[in-house]
């Protein structure tokens, strides 16, 4: 490190300890807030150190350099404070009371670093920030140009942390924490976000190399390092949505793993695009064309993955979206959380496309004109079909927008995305056969054709085995002959590749990947069978061919929750389903969990609905001032309050609940309406989960009679709906998608090594 | 003009119709109880439960009830499919159908609960397949 970084590094972290650490003293902020500030100021000093060096001044890149390492370094300070204060349970932190809980395992804590908005912030500044000083160790004339414009996002990331952080105090005094929503506690909540903001955020570096290359007006260097960049993206995006997609199917118990969601779009737009990017930069550095095209998809994406933040995070589609996140509560940002992304929106595509038009005249056009039958003309129109496939998501994503301009706002079904997205994918099929096995440049028709035989061979005899199988829709039909055209061609090309080195092979290994996965995806989702039945307890039922006798529930040891049980005869093997289904406090809800049954053709999918019909009253009789012990809860009735109003009475049933060593008083009530009969009861909830309900009460003996958590539900209701249905072929989604990632991370070190080498050259 | 612009115009072209075609066949305004009530083809409504004057049948998948608009009208709507399981706790419920006669017939439900965050994920009753 030389002098003026030491200095630099002092001159921001000195003054924040002592005046930050006289700040906490006093208690007018604390370390969490003090480590936000810090990320702030330094990255405001990186941001001014860069323009001056690109202004002229380059002695002023060490300070940037300097600021941006001390900026990094409070992110993972605030980073490390978040998590402290959620493990050490400082309920007096507003987001540690509202994400977390004691009784709430070690690896949730964790996970409620991301729970809400205000942690993602900081998760997201934080892995930009990282991704920088990666950046920073590439050595090259674009290298602190694009620093520059990768911090100018993160300035305002850190602003927020800044304004409003996950340290903000709560408003009142709380000894325990909500704790996190159960449908995110799962163990993927703890992988899944991470890797979907790696993916996210990955998206600045294209954008920022793009902006640099601009800037400096080097429309072709600016390739060759970008491509690990871009192909980074689209690996851990992609990973992302594996793991979103095999969380939505095992957890959720709706049966598909992509739902055309607001969420799912909004990482789904710029990876097209991202996508797009790749293949254009594949076909630059070829032929030296499309250099225009490059710099905006390189903009495009990031300023996409920026709207799609916007939409999903401000709460314009709150209508509309089952899994966005909440409505705008009450975010003190200036012009509130919406406004202030539509900001870093307008930023980023402001200083992008405005870069990128006052350069358009002088981007010199192509060398070359693509040749008309070449492997790049058809990339080129790969291109065009990816961007059409994200013009199209987008548009629906943003249909609540669109369409409020003209009159009431409407949004699309998830069938719209289906429908458009059909044609592009036989297109994609087709040309994803087509290009691998033609040359650069300019390609022989005759010798494509002969080239061709074998991949149009099987996917004639791809088609007739789908027709014989059943898929008679013209559609889905297609897509699955393109798909196997597609899957032929990048065989031949990816073995022929790999007999060369595996650099060679590696990509076409993608191609093959994503064809598996959409004939997995045109099977699975449209050719199972499906039904629902309703399953008195004891009685045998026959769904979908096969005998299904819903046992009864149980306590499921290992989590502590209730569990269906239900023995399946099917043809192929007799197995005991075991799905998930408990009364969720947090939640007011039943949580459900399907039962997946694997097999390798198939999987047959058992999901709980509901429990309905038969109300044989079961519960535990109480005198007053009777203790009755179940499990380790130990349960007192002290007796009963009774009101008595205006046709109604209500009965308030004063209970202490120990559950092992812990006291807490209880009071379920229960509530008649003279008039006509009609009973509410409103349970108790347990601090360890379950509830207590009355059952019953007896006004001449004082007697209560009680449901105890387990009991109730067991015996409240006897009939189990569940959902039954076979997913064909769903390994096939799951094997494409393992190819597919495996041959972007590939892609990727064979593009870091390409990288590497040009490095160690000497200039 | 060459093979792949008239490759490229083609494949805009089928795009542009299909988007445009899909996007108004699978349109559903969000629109007022009095617009829904002369509207043809599904739309969306939402509002809160008027009251706890329900009618809920699980063993036959049927629930009646009344929804309450920010105006205070009132519609009644049918739902013939799996319940939500919270319907009850419901702040605030989204039905998506269309108006026949004399009452909204819902296909989907959309139930939201007084709970934070991404809890409505698990609460959307999915009436027909997507």
């Amino acid at each position: 490190m030389n002098r003026t970084a030491l200095t630099t590094t002092l001159a921001l972290v000195v003054p924040a300890l002592l005046l930050g650490g006289g700040l906490v003293a006093t208690g007018a902020l604390n370390w969490g807030q003090l480590a936000c500030w810090l990320a702030f100021i330094s990255s405001l000093v990186a941001g001014f150190s860069w323009f001056a060096a690109l202004l002229g001044r380059t002695e002023a890149t060490t300070v940037a350099r300097a600021a941006f390492r001390v900026q990094w370094l409070g992110l993972l300070g605030g980073a490390a404070c978040l998590w402290w204060i959620l493990f050490s349970h400082q309920f007096q932190y507003q987001y540690v009371h509202d994400y977390s809980s004691r009784d709430m395992p070690g690896y949730y804590v964790y996970a409620a670093f991301w729970g809400g908005q205000e942690g993602t912030f900081l998760l997201w500044a934080l892995i930009s920030t990282t991704l920088g000083l990666v950046l920073m160790r590439w050595r090259h004339a674009l290298t602190d140009a694009a620093l520059f414009f990768m911090n100018l996002p993160i300035l305002l990331l850190t602003f927020v942390g800044v304004v409003r952080g996950p340290f903000m105090a709560s408003k009142q005094v709380f000894t325990d924490g909500v704790g996190l929503n159960p449908l995110l506690q799962d163990w993927w909540m703890t992988i899944h976000p991470p890797v979907l903001f790696i993916g996210f955020s990955s998206f600045v570096v294209p954008f920022a190399i793009a902006c640099a290359a601009l800037l400096k007006r080097d429309y072709d260097g600016w390739v060759k390092p970008v491509l690990p960049w871009a192909v980074f993206s689209t690996a851990i995006q992609a990973t992302g949505f594996i793991m979103g997609g095999v969380w939505a199917y095992k957890v959720l118990g709706w049966g598909g793993y992509w739902g055309w969601d607001p969420v799912e779009n909004g990482s789904l737009i710029p990876w097209l695009s991202n996508i797009a990017l790749v293949h254009g930069l594949l076909v630059q550095r070829v032929t030296g064309s499309l250099r225009r095209t490059n710099f905006f998809l390189a903009i495009l994406s990031y300023v996409l993955v920026l709207y799609a933040s916007f939409l999903t995070r401000s709460g314009v589609l709150a209508d509309f979206s089952v899994h966005s996140f909440a409505a705008n509560d009450d975010w003190k940002l200036p012009l509130g959380l919406g406004g202030f992304l539509i900001g870093l929106v307008t930023l980023a595509a402001t200083v992008g496309f405005g870069l990128l038009l006052s350069r358009l005249r002088e981007i010199p056009r192509a060398s070359e004109a693509l040749g008309a039958f070449s492997r790049e003309s058809f990339m080129w129109l790969g291109q065009l079909v990816f961007m059409l496939m994200c013009a199209l998501v987008a548009i629906g994503m943003s249909a609540p927008l669109i369409t409020r301009l003209f009159g009431p706002p409407s949004n699309v079904q998830t069938s719209y995305y289906n429908l458009v997205n059909a044609p592009l994918a036989i297109a994609m099929g087709l040309l994803l056969g087509i290009a691998p096995l033609l040359r650069w440049r300019q390609h022989e028709p005759g010798a494509f054709l002969r080239a061709a035989v074998p991949s149009t061979v099987f996917a004639l005899v791809g088609g007739v085995v789908v027709f014989w199988a059943g898929i008679r829709d013209p559609m889905p039909a297609a897509i699955v002959f393109a798909m196997c055209f597609a899957l032929a061609s990048n065989f031949m090309v990816t073995l022929r590749g790999f007999k060369a080195g595996w650099k060679h092979g590696a990509a076409y290994l993608g191609h093959m990947g994503a064809s598996l996965m959409l004939i997995g995806v045109i099977a699975s989702s449209g050719y199972g069978l499906d039904t629902q039945i309703q399953l008195p307890r004891g009685e045998s039922r026959k769904a979908l061919g096969y005998d299904l006798v819903f046992e009864g529930m149980t306590i499921d040891k290992k989590d502590g929750k209730d569990h269906a049980i239900i023995a399946v005869n099917a043809p192929e093997r007799k197995f005991t389903a075991n799905a998930k289904f408990y009364w969720s406090e947090y939640n007011q809800g039943y949580m459900k969990k399907p039962h997946i049954e694997r097999f390798w053709t198939h999987d047959i999918y058992i999901s709980p609905l509901e429990m309905v019909g038969g109300r044989d009253e079961g519960g535990t009789w109480f005198e007053p001032g009777e203790t009755k012990q179940t499990g380790n809860l130990k349960l007192t009735f002290q007796g009963f309050v009774p009101e008595v109003g205006e046709g109604r009475m209500k009965l308030t049933a004063l209970l202490v609940a120990d559950v092992g060593g812990h006291t807490v008083p209880l009071k379920p009530t229960f509530e008649v309406i003279m008039a006509d009969g009609k009973r509410t009861s409103t349970p108790a909830y347990l601090p360890s989960g379950g509830t207590i309900s009355i059952l019953s009460g007896d006004p001449q003996t004082g007697r209560a009679l009680l449901a105890l958590p387990g009991e109730e539900r067991a015996k409240e209701s006897e009939t189990l709906a569940v959902e039954v249905s076979t997913k064909p072929f769903i390994n096939l989604v799951w094997l494409g998608a393992v190819v597919m990632l495996a041959s972007a991370f590939l892609s990727m070190f064979r593009r870091v090594i390409d990288v590497r080498r040009e490095q160690a050259k000497p200039a | 003009m060459s093979a792949k612009v008239i490759a490229a115009v083609v494949l805009l072209a089928v795009a542009a119709t299909v988007g445009v075609s899909s996007f108004k066949r699978t349109m559903t305004p969000y629109i007022g109880f009095a617009e829904a009530r002369s509207a043809s083809g599904l739309v969306q409504v939402n509002g809160k439960l008027a009251d706890k004057d329900y009618i809920l049948r699980a063993e036959e998948q049927f629930l009646r009830f009344n929804l309450k608009d920010e105006h205070g009208d009132v519609m009644p709507v049918e739902y013939r499919g799996v319940i939500p399981g919270n319907f009850d706790q419901a702040v605030s419920v989204v039905a998506i159908g269309k108006f026949a006669g004399d009452h909204f017939e819902a296909e989907q439900l959309l139930v939201k609960c007084p709970s934070k965050y991404q809890a409505e994920a698990e609460n959307q009753a999915k009436a027909g397949k997507s």
